[in-house]
């Protein structure tokens, strides 16, 4: 029987709020049976817990230290209603209070998001999970202590949202619950309103980052600030670059058997192209494919090897609007140095949002450069002609996995498909897909974050239902004698993917692996010395 | 009295609706924030790739699309249909209730006028527009009251039982609900006792509108009155009235991808981006503008 967790039992300090079990997990389609006690999520150990604030779920996310003292506790309780009063004001949150406000008034509580979110399907529909949990917390929030006014008010208060005792637990509490969302915005798509609670957990974030400096450390201190002082979030200096680079360009001879030499600072070339760094760390196979069809397409490109610049994540888009200003002008300010034409961003799906769509309006004309995805562009390459293509050598099972930024935020879907149609043969639908897909569970950071025992949580949980719906679409072909692969066109949902193979021994029980989309592609070029994919 | 009652509820009505309106639209230009699908943006391969570069008014094709998405939504209630299928079974028919209602309104108010230019509305008038006028009216309103009595009190009644929603039902939406279905169930009993043909109810209305005293109604007629002013005055300050936020949560944010050359001319980015920036976080500069601190 589900325990009912109300809105109010934020605040409640006799007990942890919600124990996850994994026989309360989603069924998983394996073949075998229900395997679900063998994914266990490690618990904290007293040391932690008495170090870390996890009493929400067992589950520490940001590592968040307890307050010393009462008086550290009363500070950060002001500084939060500080922070919410800022998160209301046009002058301090200009950037998103028009949706934030349409969202926090008109709710219609109908629980219809409820069964969109994968976090909160796959949880067995704890409380906690629901899109809409977070979001009551905090109008009760707002309605309780930041209105303010005489005895009205207060009945008004009681009348229209739930009573929370606003302290140091219900603050941490509701820090921890700002990450346990992906910002994947299904919720958004299902609600008959177009109430956002991904858009609402997305400025709580910027509340604990922007007013308390509370944030993982993932994301701000080995994230953005690295990436802006040293060059890149994988702590990659220009030199490391340099190195890779020429790495890259003896893998591709030793491969391909064509030298190439990957243009880096070019100005006046017509495209600046931008990976996510962590390709060139972990996938270099990734950018150099891209080098390769690049070359072969006869494109004006080049890379860049100015900070920042050979780096196209912006981490600030999920929790920090001004981290995410810094990053993007410093983009487009290399971009304009180098006099190219437009900015293509390669597979990463945060960047592309970052950098295409939320960052639009932060520019200034001067600065305005064209910013493209990568997928037209290859599909235009692949369709032109300048390729021999050859789908035999492709002829293996491979769906698509859509990243939630590259589909639900810009809308392109299909460019992919269409080329993963030309050249795999074996070419199989995930169901729902394009807008409708489910995220991977690595969105809104999480494909990154492993404090303490927060990686269980977001493979056990978060990422449950991309593993029901990979292993759907492969039940065909589940043979671990059939090697499959998961197409994949984004940085972080490769390193989801990646974990989760591990965490559900997908790679030793079904032969499952993955890949960007531009491997795909170079594998299936006939001229080349050996195929691209070993 | 309740002729008083009545046309300050009505200016009030006015007046809180435009405000909240006026209040929705003066907030500032936000960043981009838009969700697919996009009605018409079908194969989204780039913004640059549009034949008028993203910016500017949309095609003809793309004001077709949105259309036909709002009426499948505003006349069927899709996305509930699909989603919530035991839910829309409630929440359609007390918003056809409502919209019935509305049009009960315009054509009892329409007859009301007629009255005053002479003419009689009535199952026996002569001619067929009154008489059709006539039927209208009450299968307007005798459907709104019926449909609207059966849906706010089924919703009430689902609120309370269903494990789901009881959890996050504030006691403001069932006073909500509660309120609304004293409004119906009032006025299906006035329409069944003592108005069936609304004949009571064009003759006041008539006084209404030539600010005349209007002869006495029963009690019952006064007290659903006085129900329906006090209702009138309290939905613009509730999220009952969430179709004007629906306009600018899908045109002015979900569906909008202008890019940032119109905003700029429009809508004056650059003060925005001229605004000081107050967080108080380390690494922000607080005091300095989102220019500089963005440098």
């Amino acid at each position: 029987m589900r325990r009912s967790v109300r809105v109010q039992d934020i605040g409640r300090r006799d007990a942890q709020l919600v124990h996850i079990e994994p026989k309360d997990l989603t069924m998983l389609p394996f073949p075998q049976g229900q395997p679900n006690g063998q994914f266990p999520l490690k618990s904290l150990t007293d040391d932690q817990r008495q170090r870390f604030e996890a009493s929400l779920d067992g589950i520490s996310a940001i590592a968040l230290p307890k307050p010393v003292n009462e008086t550290e506790e009363a500070e950060l309780v002001r500084k939060f209603l500080a922070g919410l009063e800022k998160l209301l004001s046009s002058e301090n949150n200009w950037t998103f209070l028009q949706p934030l406000l349409l969202s926090l008034e008109n709710c219609a509580s109908c629980q219809t998001c409820s069964d969109a979110c994968p976090i909160y399907m796959a949880s067995g529909r704890k409380e906690i999970y629901r899109p809409t949990y977070r979001a009551d917390i905090l109008r009760s929030i707002i309605k309780g202590y930041l209105k303010k006014g005489g005895w009205l008010s207060k009945l008004s208060t009681r009348f229209t949202a739930s009573k929370i005792t606003l302290d140091w637990v219900t603050i941490a509490r509701l820090a921890e619950l700002s990450y346990r969302c992906t910002l994947c915005r299904r919720c958004a798509q299902a609600c008959p309103l177009g109430i956002d609670n991904g858009l609402i957990a997305h400025e709580l974030r910027k509340v604990f980052s922007q007013e308390l400096g509370i944030a993982p450390k993932e994301l701000h201190d080995l994230g953005t600030v690295q990436q802006l002082q040293v060059g890149s979030t994988t702590g990659m200096r220009p030199k490391a670059f340099e190195d890779i680079k020429a790495f890259m360009e003896e893998e591709i001879q030793e491969k391909t058997g064509r030298k190439i030499t990957i243009p880096v600072d070019q100005k006046g070339a017509d495209i600046l192209l931008i990976h996510n760094a962590g390709e060139f760390v972990s996938w270099p196979e990734n950018p150099e494919a891209f080098a390769i069809l690049f070359d072969a397409a006869g494109l004006s490109w080049t890379l860049s090897s100015e900070l920042v610049g050979y780096d196209a994540v912006n981490y600030g888009v999920w929790y920090d609007d001004v981290q995410l200003a810094k990053i993007a002008l410093k983009h487009v300010r290399i971009a304009k140095d180098l006099k190219v034409n437009r900015i293509v961003v390669g597979e990463c799906g945060h960047a592309h949002k970052a950098t295409i769509v939320t960052a639009d309006r932060l520019l200034p004309p001067e600065l305005n450069i064209r910013r493209e995805s990568c997928l037209p562009l290859m599909e235009k390459i692949v369709m032109s002609g300048a390729l021999k293509l050859c789908r035999d050598t492709n002829s293996f099972p491979v769906t698509l996995h859509d990243p939630c930024n590259t589909v639900r935020m810009l809308g392109i879907a299909e460019p992919q498909r269409r080329i993963l149609r030309q050249i795999c043969p074996q070419f199989i639908e995930m169901e729902p897909h394009g807008a409708d897909n489910y995220c991977c569970g690595g969105g809104g950071g999480f494909a990154i974050m492993s404090s303490l025992n927060f990686s269980d949580w977001k493979l056990g949980v978060a990422g449950r239902t991309k593993i029901k719906q990979i292993l759907e679409a492969f039940k065909d072909v589940a043979s671990p004698e059939i090697r499959k692969y998961v197409c994949a066109p984004c940085s972080n949902c490769k390193a989801q993917l990646r974990d989760l193979f591990d965490y559900y021994h997908l790679g030793e029980r079904y032969n499952i692996s993955y890949m960007g989309l531009a491997e795909l592609i170079v594998n299936a070029m006939t001229d080349l010395k050996e195929p691209f994919i070993s | 009295m309740t002729q008083l009652v009545l046309y300050i509820s009505v200016l009030a009505f006015i007046f809180l609706f435009v405000a909240r309106t006026i209040r929705l639209a003066r907030l500032p230009a936000h960043l981009r924030w838009e969700l697919y699908p996009i009605p018409g943006k079908n194969d989204v391969t780039s913004d640059m790739n549009e034949p008028n570069g993203g910016a500017g008014k949309p095609a003809v094709g793309r004001l077709t699309q949105e259309l036909k998405y709002m009426a499948h939504e505003i006349l069927l209630f899709r996305t509930y249909y699909r989603r919530r299928r035991g839910y829309w079974f409630l929440v359609y028919p007390l918003h056809v209730s409502m919209y019935l209602f509305v049009g009960w309104t315009m054509l009892v108010f329409g007859g009301a006028l007629l009255l005053l230019g002479g003419f009689n509305v009535s199952a026996a008038s002569a001619g067929l527009p009154m008489q059709a006028l006539f039927w209208l009216t009450v299968v307007a309103g005798g459907g709104a009251f019926f449909f609207g009595t059966i849906s706010s009190g089924g919703l009430l009644i689902k609120r309370l039982v269903d494990r789901d929603l009881r959890l996050c039902t504030t006691p403001v939406i069932y006073f909500n609900l509660g309120f609304a279905l004293a409004i119906f169930a009032s006025a299906l009993i006035n329409w069944l006792w003592w108005d069936w043909s609304f004949s009571v109810t064009r003759e006041y209305l008539k006084c209404l509108l030539s600010l005349r005293p209007a002869p006495g109604i029963p009690l019952a007629m006064s007290l659903q009155i006085l129900l329906t002013s006090c209702f009138m005055v309290y939905l613009p300050c509730t999220r009952m009235l969430h179709f004007v936020a629906k306009y600018f949560i899908f045109h002015k944010v979900l569906w909008d991808e202008q890019r940032s050359g119109v905003i700029l001319q429009e809508e004056g980015l650059r003060t925005l981006l001229h605004q000081t920036v107050n967080w108080s976080a380390p690494h922000i500069r607080s005091g300095a503008t989102w220019d500089e601190v963005a440098s």
